[in-house]
């Protein structure tokens, strides 16, 4: 029986357990409508406006195509934003995915505390952005803060954490890496405890160093995961914004300003509204490009490799 | 995750650990567990004994690291001085609101998805996944036009419905992967006795998804109660701010009250310590089970 | 209660009301008493108690209840911007500023058929002219208090250094630099977002430079730009007599500095006057004179105003009209001035209390006066409002040494260029 001869009789002859695809979006359909309305119609309005003229002193919303696009890349503050988006972003991603994994494959033995020490992983990440942002802001303080006060009573030199531009784009990140480190911890932790045991266990008892295990067989093995973490730090980088916002608003100078604190800057400061749409779906288009270099790399890589 | 899983490298590493005693590699582990769990616990405890300070302790020079004398005036300011409560009393009950209605909706919706073969059933879950990739800030702006144009702007209604519809895609996505680890025999078997699909979901497969329901519940309730962008963007008066926003005021309204504002955020911080202690493994379930279907 | 405005309104007639799609009708207005509201700005810990006071007198006079919002300067900015985008009829009445006012002159009714030509003869003329719509010729907004800048300084500890006030940039760093050390600032001056454009905004004039020029091109970053930039960046990062932290302050954190007693001297707002002077908002009480703003080529610092605006989308004109003229009414400006500190926009007002004041306020008020005069702001140029936002990452980048202030400035001003060309500037 070929599709084409039978598409109508094809959804009526079901197994019990997939009756009429109507009666599933009649249950679907409560939750679909919602998102349509409250969630996909407003991003679509958006991206519409995206390509017009979209702000208070115009009297009203016209066409310009791709003219807030332009004006985006052209922008000295967004070249600017651009850096800051990448050096965080990669920064951050490195630092807590080979962070995350450290710690994972170290403590991933019956340690004692082991119990306890992950459910107090689990604090950072789960608490708001918001008080993540305003205590750091609290610790990196100049002249009250913890660290300073600390590198002050160790007689070393003391860092304008905040003020400067580049000690201001290390402490947002340290934030980022200290609230989302643990969640990968996690991830990983759960991910070596379902691998197969027996080719580790094989490889020790042939005299394999740990390095080495954990290099050629535990890593590979980790691979899916590995990715998975990957592709949940790529996402959430280009959405961070509470942790920045309540640190440094993106100063000084635009030394922390990420896509998503530009767009906010753009829309509710400069209200241009055209801009600060297009600068967010800049940001959407971004972590697309990067997860598709994530899954496009190394299903060439195998493509390539068929080939030749 | 099985025990069967997790019970075997258990029984092999306490052997392993009977043979080898204490070695170097047993020390290199214990201090890394042990400097994770300081890195991760000194920011908070610092908030805390912040928040237990007076206004004179937390400015001086050098920087005490003890308290002088404990005090509760920040936390009892904080309600006093600043209205705290209003800002707690709209957050818990957005963030309560928002729950229900993510749960009543995706649970139907996960199992229409998960077990009728809808048309089109592909593209829901493309969209689904990039809903989850996209800025808030991108949502927040196109939001605020049409809650106004309907009057609907600070509202708590509004704010509710605004989670509602940006908590669901992750809701769906998590519930839809419990549903399909469930076997299908009890739905069947069900069906041949005449239940309709929704007494199906309701008392056949809610029950079996409990834990998938809770740690989807869980994980709603905290992303509602720590959001800051929509609620700022949403909310413009004190009839509908939430706790983050009410955050946000301490640092711009009254120079920065840092007490104060630490007693406002271990405030903030404590629904979501009982759910990590209460509720740890629906939420790591929730967490990982949702990143591994990604 | 909250939890009963939630079941008021009625979660099933609200999602009905967005899945029917956005064409709804606003909602239906109460058939009660009249009620307007007002987002209103505060800002320091004694404002919201003005609002109190003159919200509570306007409704005994006149039956009109006023329920209102109260927000900081910024975050009120953001709000309004948000709210004139959606074109929302939520609030009836705002109070804004002459720095932003280009930004919202198609989203505030012109008031002009509201005060005749003789009522606003009555006004500082530098306060209305700049919340004129230069197109249209509107009034976009009126002004409650007029806002400018004087110095502040501890007298007592100038006296111990046998120091005087400073009068010129070179006075101020000669001064500042005595008074720096031991964890102690000579000066403290903000250097972000809005508070660092406004201060830069007072050196290029004091350095004899404009924003723009005839042709309303931008000409910040003519020679007397760079000076300013530049001797505002020294300020903080070659003489070092400014808190490091500084790059960081807005308004709040600049005032705090002060008041607290770590920094000897800082140029601040009419309110100042009154928070410096209440032990329980400052530590300084009467350690302190006032002096006029420093000097350069000119002596040209900012004259601007807080104002009450309209809404256009308002569906209560007349009553909101009513509360706005009480709010720029003489007595509301004599309460705003007698507890408050904050300067009459009104002529009248501004000389019965510049009569009625002796010693120490005469003498700050006479500073303030001359500050008014002289006093001057920003082009509400198209477009202007956001080269506005340029500037505050310009600056921000100039005083945290990412830049120097030349390639800052240049570039800032050929950006500037594109996006007034694109606003219409020069149609």
């Amino acid at each position: 029986m070929t599709a084409a001869a039978q598409p109508a009789g094809r959804r009526w002859r079901r197994s019990p357990l997939a009756p009429s695809w109507q009666k599933g979006y009649l249950f679907a359909s409560p939750a679909l409508i919602v998102m349509i309305a409250i969630l996909i119609y407003p991003l679509i309005y958006s991206f519409v406006m995206s390509f017009y003229r979209w702000d208070l002193s115009a009297p009203s919303q016209y066409f310009v195509g791709l003219s807030n696009y332009r004006d985006t890349f052209n922008s000295l503050g967004f070249k600017q934003t651009l850096r800051v988006q990448l050096i965080f972003s990669a920064v951050t991603i490195i630092i807590e995915v080979a962070a995350g994994m450290g710690v994972a494959v170290l403590v991933n033995s019956k340690l004692r505390g082991l119990k306890l020490a992950r459910t107090l992983l689990l604090v950072p990440p789960m608490i708001a952005p918001a008080v993540v942002g305003l205590n750091f802001r609290w610790l990196f303080n100049g002249q009250y803060g913890l660290v300073n006060g600390i590198l002050r009573y160790l007689g070393l030199p003391e860092a304008p954490w905040l003020s400067d531009p580049n000690w201001a784009l290390v402490s947002v990140m340290i934030a980022d890496i200290w609230q989302n480190t643990p969640l990968l911890v996690l991830l990983f932790l759960a991910g070596l405890q379902s691998l197969p045991q027996d080719p580790i266990e094989a490889a020790q008892v042939d005299g394999a160093s740990p390095w080495g295990i954990f290099w050629h067989i535990t890593l590979p093995l980790m691979r899916p995961i590995l990715m998975i973490a990957l592709m949940l730090r790529i996402i959430d980088t280009f959405r961070t914004f509470d942790v920045v916002w309540l640190m440094t608003q993106g100063g000084p100078g635009g030394a922390t300003s990420l896509i998503t604190v530009n767009a906010y800057q753009l829309a509710f400061q400069s209200a241009s509204f055209g801009h600060a749409a297009a600068v967010s779906y800049v940001a959407l288009a971004m972590s697309l490009l990067f997860l598709a270099v994530l899954y496009g790399a190394p299903w060439a890589a195998r493509k390539l490799r068929r080939n030749s | 995750m099985t025990d069967t899983v997790q019970d075997r490298p258990r029984i092999r590493r306490r052997r392993a650990k009977l043979r080898d005693g204490i070695t170097p590699g047993l020390v290199i582990r214990y201090l890394v567990l042990i400097g994770t769990v300081l890195l991760t616990v000194f920011p908070l405890a610092w908030l805390v004994l912040t928040s237990l300070r007076n206004s004179a302790d937390i400015f001086a020079v050098p920087v005490r690291v003890l308290p002088e004398a404990i005090t509760f005036g920040q936390y009892i300011a904080v309600f006093s001085q600043y209205g705290l409560n209003g800002y707690l009393w709209n957050t818990v009950i957005v963030s309560i609101a928002t729950v229900v209605l993510v749960i009543l909706l995706a649970v139907p919706c996960a199992y229409a998805m998960a077990r009728f073969r809808l048309p089109g059933a592909k593209v829901i879950v493309s969209i689904l996944l990039i809903m989850r990739m996209i800025p808030v800030v991108a949502l927040a702006i196109p939001l605020f036009a049409v809650f106004a144009s309907i009057g609907l702007l600070d509202t708590l209604t509004a704010l509710v419905m605004a989670h509602t519809a940006s908590k669901l895609p992750v809701a769906i996505w998590l519930l839809m992967g419990f549903i399909q680890d469930l076997p299908k025999e009890i739905e069947e078997s069900a069906q041949m006795d005449g239940a309709s699909t929704l007494r199906i979901i309701v008392q056949i497969v809610s029950p079996l998804i409990a834990p998938g329901i809770g740690a989807t519940a869980v994980i709603t309730f905290l992303f509602t109660w720590n959001d800051l962008l929509l609620a700022l963007t949403l909310s413009s008066s004190e009839a509908s701010q939430t706790l983050p926003v009410g955050l946000t005021n301490f640092v711009s309204q009254f120079g920065i009250d840092w007490g104060a504002m630490s007693a406002a955020g271990v405030l903030m911080v404590i629904p979501t310590l009982i759910f990590v202690w209460f509720a740890q493994g629906l939420l790591v379930k929730g967490l990982v089970s949702g990143a591994v279907r990604g | 209660m909250a939890f009963d405005r939630l079941s008021r309104r009625g979660f099933l007639g609200g999602s009905a009301a967005v899945l029917g799609a956005s064409t709804f009708a606003p909602r239906i207005a109460r058939a009660e008493t009249t009620e307007i509201r007002a987002l209103l700005i505060t800002g320091g810990p004694l404002y919201p108690k003005y609002w109190e006071k003159v919200v509570a007198d306007f409704t005994a006079k006149t039956g009109i209840k006023v329920k209102y919002d109260l927000l900081e300067f910024t975050p009120l900015t953001t709000k309004i911007v948000t709210l004139g985008a959606a074109r929302s009829g939520l609030y009836d009445v705002f109070s804004t500023h002459t720095a932003q006012i280009d930004s919202f002159f198609n989203y505030f009714a012109p008031l002009n058929e509201y005060f005749t030509e003789d009522e606003l003869k009555d006004f500082y003329q530098v306060g209305v002219d700049y919340l004129v719509n230069p197109k249209t010729k509107g009034l976009a907004a009126i002004p409650r208090n007029m806002d400018a800048r004087t110095q502040y300084y501890r007298s007592d500890v100038y006296a111990e250094h046998g120091l005087k006030a400073a009068v010129t940039w070179e006075d101020l760093v000669e001064v500042s630099q005595k008074l720096t050390g031991n964890g102690y600032y000579g000066l403290v001056v903000p250097g972000q977002g809005d508070p660092a454009q406004r201060t830069f905004s007072d050196l290029l004039w004091q350095a004899g430079g404009d924003w723009v020029d005839d042709a309303g091109k931008p000409s910040f970053n003519a020679a007397p730009g760079i000076e300013a930039l530049t001797y505002y960046r020294d300020l903080i990062q070659k003489w070092k007599v400014v808190p490091p932290d500084a790059v960081s302050y807005q308004w709040n954190e600049n005032s705090t500095q002060f008041s607290s007693g770590a920094v000897m001297d800082t140029f601040d707002w009419p309110g100042a006057f009154s928070t410096l002077s209440n032990p329980e908002t400052s530590k300084v009480v009467g350690k302190w004179s006032t002096a006029p703003y420093v000097r350069n080529k000119t002596a040209i610092s900012c004259a601007i105003s807080h104002a009450m605006a309209l809404n256009s989308m308002s569906s209560k004109k007349d009553a909101a009209v009513e509360f706005i003229k009480y709010t720029v009414g003489s007595e509301a400006q004599l309460l705003n001035f007698n507890d408050y500190s904050n300067f009459p926009s009104r002529l009248s007002v501004a000389k019965q209390v510049v009569s009625e004041a002796t010693g120490a306020k005469a003498e700050w008020l006479a500073q303030l006066e001359q500050t008014i005069a002289t006093g001057k702001e920003w082009p509400k140029l198209p477009g202007f409002s956001r080269v506005c936002t340029l500037m505050f990452s310009t600056i921000e980048r100039a005083l945290s040494n990412q830049q120097s202030p030349e390639d800052a400035l240049n570039q800032a001003s050929a950006e500037a260029l594109q996006i007034m060309t694109q606003a219409g500037a020069y149609n």
